[in-house]
């Protein structure tokens, strides 16, 4: 099998090891969602629903898991550069890679995952009253901040790698890794 | 779509979509993972033991 497919597949396997925690979290936890859903509707369980749907679909990005993904990342990395017979310090850089992609993919699930929500919450809506208060998720108006320096580090890193002819290495990744924070 | 969807799957869907939004990040984590064959000299099929 090639490194390349290695590494894809490892890091596949680890990310599905992430989504199935995340999800075995996240069941309790949706459930007054799924009970009103399910039809066990009143104002009460209306409001409740409406609060658990809109908190979580924010933790959904930055939630408990994140410890074990910031793990899980750092063993993918030490595998990299074990199969790759990478120098140690590479280890770093990848880490720092890969810190930017796991926060834009969180970022991203976060995004569609809030956006599945919208027909609940409109449902939710119209048996709440006027004068309940459902509290909004406090990162849901960060949302865009949020994806910008790891959309801005990402394609800077994955043009220059495209441009440039060759393998330029790791140190060639780790400078534009870094030229992209720092011009931010 | 999101509505339709909603519709069809119930009380399932919240937890349903979780899984479907989570695993979008395969294309992510994949895409990174191949990205890094632009600065590391890597093989691609079964020339590695």
């Amino acid at each position: 099998m090639g490194q390349l497919v290695l590494l894809i597949a490892s890091a596949i396997a680890g990310q599905e090891f992430y989504a199935l925690l995340t999800l075995r979290y996240f069941r309790p936890r949706l459930e007054p969602v799924a009970d009103w859903i399910a039809g066990n509707r009143s104002e009460q369980t209306a409001v409740a629903a409406g609060g658990d749907a809109s908190r979580h679909s924010s933790s959904c990005a930055f939630g408990g898991a994140v410890a074990i993904r910031s793990s899980a990342g750092l063993v993918w990395c030490l595998f990299a550069v074990w199969l790759l017979s990478l120098p140690a310090w590479g280890i770093l850089v990848l880490y720092l890679a890969a810190f930017v992609v796991l926060a834009y993919a969180n970022g991203l699930a976060f995004l569609i995952f809030e956006r599945a929500l919208q027909p609940v919450l409109d449902d939710i809506a119209t048996d709440v009253s006027d004068e309940a208060e459902i509290e909004p998720s406090a990162f849901a108006s960060r949302r865009l901040l949020s994806a910008l320096p790891a959309v801005s580090a990402g394609v800077g890193v994955l043009v220059v790698g495209l441009v440039e002819g060759g393998h330029p290495g790791l140190g060639s990744c780790s400078r534009r890794l870094l030229s992209r924070w720092l011009w931010r | 779509m999101f509505a339709r969807w909603y519709e069809r799957f119930g009380p399932r869907y919240p937890q349903l979509l979780l899984g479907v939004a989570l695993r979008v990040e395969y294309i992510v984590v994949a895409l990174s993972a191949a990205a890094l064959s632009l600065y590391v000299d890597m093989s691609w099929a079964s020339s590695f033991c």
